[in-house]
């Protein structure tokens, strides 16, 4: 694994300990979290965009779209 | 090039067969039976001058035309089995260019590429495991993937983890810059992502993503044209390997019930020299009335530093061992803006058409070597 990669891993494991200082919210108290804006996925019409990304930029992955493989894409 | 379907069938079959749920309990379970279906309509339009077929220069006028329809089954409170099935009509005027006084060029100036995924997910309480198989076609190129999921939920629901792993095996058809077809050779791509999400407060859930990717054998588009310094045409060449990583976070914020902030940054690196960060921002405001309707402007920047063998136009000598004059893969620096909006009906409303769910988008492209580009997408969506 290349130098720079050995910190991800670490810079993850960090931020997954860092969460379990966060609040507990309870069901009853997620009212804002069940709004539609707050869902963390993409819409369905941002789908299309993400391939236009991944087709005209050379960087893909971690935003939930087309990866390498399945176009003839770079 | 026409897919080898022969072992999709046989596949999907597999597929369905694994994931199909118990009668006995699909007839316990009916009442949570849940049926979407979704409708996606999307156009896309752009234009440069660094046309890849042409070495670099040239035209990049192009249009996508893609519907999609993607199919969820909630069958019971266990299973779960969705589909999608799609097309891009593409039509580009610098691929119609290889054609021009060249006998026996066979490149199509328009193109439609089929794709198509099934997948199954079966609850285990607070696990859920999934599978799924795809298939994507063109005439240049065919595609079969296979992926497994995972995710836990802990903590009340507050902590979600998920890994996938994706596998695509792919066939290219080596239509040269001359547009002769000289065989065909393999691609293989294999993913992992991990996805920790997690609740930070009554107003606030961020995500953080971990993407790996290994791709091996024939990367390279056998079309793309290099013009060297003593304007000869060659191939572009690249090399057989490709290891790519990202990382993406994601913090979406509601300030109140009516305006939401969702900020989203991508930090991306592989081993052909291309690092990228790119940062997105959408700010939802809720219109007032019965229905839930969320409109929001949309901006996103994106920078990366170009791959170690690109190069303009006329600046290789023909005796590198890697070579391209494809600007996707240079430095460049984009600018997306745009505003979407969505509505959701009322639970039990007649709204138009019987929709329950209504997305419009739309956003103007821009990269600072010239090329630009306009995307608008609808959603419509029912459930029954």
């Amino acid at each position: 694994m290349k130098r720079k990669y050995r910190y991800v891993p670490m810079t993850f494991l960090a931020l997954l300990l860092f969460s379990v200082g966060c609040a507990s919210v309870e069901p009853w108290e997620k009212e804002n979290l069940s709004l539609e804006s707050m869902d963390l996925d993409d819409c369905s019409t941002h789908r299309f965009e993400r391939n236009v990304e991944a087709y005209r930029e050379g960087a893909v992955g971690a935003t939930g779209g087309k990866s390498g493989g399945g176009c003839g894409c770079s | 090039m026409l897919l080898n379907l022969s072992r999709l069938p046989l596949a999907f079959l597999i597929v369905v067969a694994c994931s199909a749920p118990p009668l006995a309990a699909q007839s316990d379970t009916t009442e949570s039976e849940k049926f979407d279906v979704d409708f996606l309509l999307s156009y896309y339009d752009q234009d440069g001058d660094h046309s890849a077929v042409t070495g670099g220069t040239g035209t990049e006028e192009l249009q996508v035309f893609s519907p999609v329809i993607v199919l969820g089954w909630r069958v019971n409170d266990n299973w779960t089995i969705s589909a999608d099935l799609g097309i891009d009509q593409i039509s580009s005027a610098s691929i119609g260019n290889i054609q021009s006084g060249v006998s026996g060029a066979s490149i199509p100036a328009s193109d439609t590429r089929t794709f198509g995924t099934v997948k199954a997910a079966r609850n285990f309480g607070n696990h859920i495991v999934g599978m799924q198989i795809g298939a994507a076609n063109e005439f240049d190129y065919g595609s079969m993937s296979f992926g497994l999921d995972y995710s836990i939920n802990l903590l009340k629901g507050n902590t979600t983890l998920s890994g996938s792993f994706r596998h695509y095996d792919d066939t290219v058809d080596l239509y040269d810059i001359d547009g002769i077809n000289q065989g065909e050779a393999d691609r293989t791509t294999t993913d992992g992502f991990v996805t920790w999400s997690q609740v930070l407060g009554r107003r606030t859930v961020g995500s953080a993503e971990l993407f790996f990717s290994a791709q091996s054998g024939f990367l390279s588009t056998p079309f793309h044209e290099v013009i060297l310094m003593n304007g000869d045409r060659t191939t572009e060449r690249l090399p057989d390997q490709r290891d790519r990583f990202a990382i993406g976070l994601r913090l979406n914020h509601s300030f109140s019930p009516s305006i939401v902030q969702r900020v989203s940054y991508r930090y991306y690196d592989d081993n052909w020299g291309i690092a990228a960060h790119s940062i997105e921002l959408e700010t939802h405001f809720r219109l007032s009335g019965p229905r839930e309707m969320w409109v929001f402007p949309i901006l996103r920047y994106h920078t990366q530093t170009g791959a170690d063998y690109f190069g303009e136009t006329g600046t290789f000598t023909g005796n590198e061992d890697f070579l391209t004059s494809d600007w996707d893969l240079a430095e460049i620096a984009t600018t997306k803006i745009g505003v979407g909006w969505t509505v959701l009906a009322l639970p039990g409303e007649e709204w138009m058409l019987d929709l329950n769910r209504f997305e419009v988008r739309g956003t103007f492209y821009d990269r600072d070597d010239g090329l630009q580009g306009f995307t608008t997408s609808f959603a419509f969506g029912w459930t029954f």
